[in-house]
């Protein structure tokens, strides 16, 4: 019996020294951003740095705030994904109603058109969708980023299903029988009831608009619109200027909120992304 | 009462408005406009002349353009063989019983995804790089000396490219993998255990055959996205050093907005769907066919 115990002890402590080390490999990128973000500019070419700060030193973000257009970058994404995600959750969640709760005539129909359309990727609809938006002069405004992505199929899957699954029909009936209208029960019923489902939609949201790069770039032309991603490339590709504890600085910024939100959230959120893929 | 709208009739159609309202405009319209266009010469940026198949036969004669093509396949193939090869890897051993704190290790695998692609790029860049670069001060420790320059090289920056999505994928996934292994029923390995079979046998015999569907679903959603490579190599890169990090999208990128040849990009918007459909087709039946010649 020692013999499988110390087995056992023996095999936990190797698993764990892999996950430790691969948990490692994973924090580096992290940690070398803060680091740098904290760093003297300065002596960035001068020296060989060593895998510890030295000092601490805010220059870095001083800089940052003062010299490039970081704030209103900052403010364009927030504007960006405050739309993106109120926009999307209203669209998903009243399509998931639809699919969820009611039957009607060509629901199979619209419920195949949204599966169909997932086989085909995005990027066929990149050049209609541009030239649209330059035939109505919205080339450069937050327009052009918020709606061609309002309708997310996986966010009225997601919703389809929160909704089928915590959403008793008895329920319906009952509050119809009180007189409460369609547009009633959905807001004042259904919406409260999908609410972990509004949250994990909200944070998917979110965190495509926040770290989308591909749409801004064509989209986007003046300095001023630009997006933190975007913004955060160009520091990059001025090679006269090119800080990186700046950059360093900015990227910091743009990863804190995301980590704030898997902190607060992440359980319930991949359990909702995971749960989709299953059933789906 | 006749002219008055049955509500409950109505209800469904006008919850669907606004899906159907985007949906038309912003995906339906132009999926089957960038089909159409790509049979057509555009001039001024309206339609010109119906030339069938040229602009797919001038993108195919074009050298870069199959240059971009295989640099994408490689690249799908490698980081999708290695990303998911680990991520199974950490979610076995994440969701062995006998160890107490998953849910710590699917966090901190989890978290990378919280870094946005281009911030991704440029830190990756400050870990390669010459003097201040992180793999330089690990080094110093140990007094060598790291001169590579990884994005001058043409294999070091496709393996370079190939990390940072491993770094970000691996984790991610994982997650997936960790949901389907949690639904499979503890009997199993426990009877497989009284049989006698080892922890090869029963990862063999059990958890991978379970873990199918999920595997499937992981192989698709991660090909397709893996196809579109583009924010990384662009930003560090520029498809360069000699095209070897130049991808499918970027291809298209140049084609269709800096040189403005509307046609030609839906075509090659049209050949990258392909390539995804028939990649995700070939994975898939793969998996059913090892599936089924184990049994």
């Amino acid at each position: 019996m020692i013999g499988t115990k110390r087995k056992r002890t023996l095999s936990k402590l190797c698993i764990h020294t892999i996950l430790i080390i691969y948990a490692i490999f994973t924090l580096i990128p992290f940690y070398w951003m803060a680091v740098n973000s904290i760093r003297p500019s300065g002596d960035f070419y001068s020296r060989m740095e060593g895998l510890f700060p030295d000092n601490v030193d805010f220059g870095n973000y001083i800089s940052l705030f003062a010299n490039t257009n970081f704030l209103a970058w900052l403010w364009n994404s927030i504007i960006i994904c405050v739309l993106s995600t109120l926009l999307g959750l209203l669209i998903c969640s009243m399509a998931g109603f639809a699919f969820g709760v009611y039957r009607f005539r060509m629901k199979s129909f619209f419920f195949w058109l949204v599966l169909g359309s997932v086989a085909i990727p995005e990027i066929v609809t990149i050049i209609p969708v541009f030239r649209l938006m330059s035939d109505i002069g919205m080339i450069d405004t937050y327009s052009s980023l918020v709606l061609p992505y309002a309708v997310s199929m996986f966010g009225i899957f997601l919703m389809k299903q929160y909704i089928e699954s915590s959403l008793p029909m008895e329920l319906l009936e009952a509050a119809r029988i009180d007189g409460i209208g369609e547009a009633g029960l959905f807001v004042r019923i259904a919406l409260p009831l999908v609410k972990p489902g509004l949250g994990v939609l909200g944070i998917y949201l979110w965190l495509n608009a926040w770290s989308s790069y591909f749409w801004p770039l064509i989209m986007l032309k003046s300095q001023t619109m630009l997006t933190v991603p975007l913004g955060l490339a160009t520091l990059y590709a001025d090679p006269w200027n090119l800080q990186y504890g700046v950059l360093m600085a900015g990227s910091l910024i743009s990863t804190i909120p995301i980590i704030i939100i898997f902190i607060c959230a992440q359980d319930q959120f991949i359990n909702g992304l995971t749960a989709g893929s299953v059933k789906g | 009462m006749k002219t008055h709208i049955d509500g409950r009739k109505a209800a469904p159609y006008f919850f669907l408005l606004p899906f159907l309202v985007f949906f038309l405009i912003f995906r339906l319209w132009p999926i089957v406009w960038s089909f159409l266009i790509s049979f057509f010469e555009l001039e001024d940026g309206s339609i010109a002349s119906f030339i069938g198949l040229s602009n797919y036969a001038t993108i195919f004669k074009d050298p870069t353009f199959i240059k971009s093509i295989w640099n994408t396949i490689y690249f799908v193939i490698v980081y999708n063989v290695i990303m998911i090869f680990l991520a199974i890897l950490l979610a076995v051993f994440c969701n062995s019983p006998i160890i107490g704190c998953k849910k710590a290790y699917r966090a901190v695998f989890f978290s990378p995804i919280a870094m946005s692609l281009p911030v991704v790029a440029v830190v990756f860049d400050l870990i390669f790089a010459r003097n201040i670069g992180f793999i330089t001060s690990l080094l110093g420790i140990f007094g060598v000396e790291y001169n590579y320059r990884i994005f001058a090289s043409m294999t070091g920056a496709v393996w370079a490219v190939i990390l940072m999505r491993v770094w970000r994928g691996a984790g991610y996934y994982c997650a997936y993998f960790l949901a389907g292994l949690t639904s499979i029923p503890e009997e199993l390995y426990e009877s497989a255990m009284i049989d006698g079979a080892n922890s090869f046998q029963q990862f063999w015999k059990i958890t991978l055959p379970l873990l199918k569907p999920m595997l499937v679903f992981v192989i698709i959603m991660s090909t397709i996205l893996s196809f579109q490579l583009f924010d990384e190599p662009w930003i560090l890169t520029q498809g360069g050093p000699a095209n070897s990090t130049l991808t499918l999208q970027m291809y298209l990128y140049q084609t269709s907005f800096l040189k403005q040849d509307f046609s030609k990009g839906a075509a090659v918007s049209y050949v990258m769907t392909l390539l995804m459909l028939a990649a995700s087709v070939v994975s898939v039946s793969r998996q059913k066919d090892s599936a089924s010649g184990r049994r």
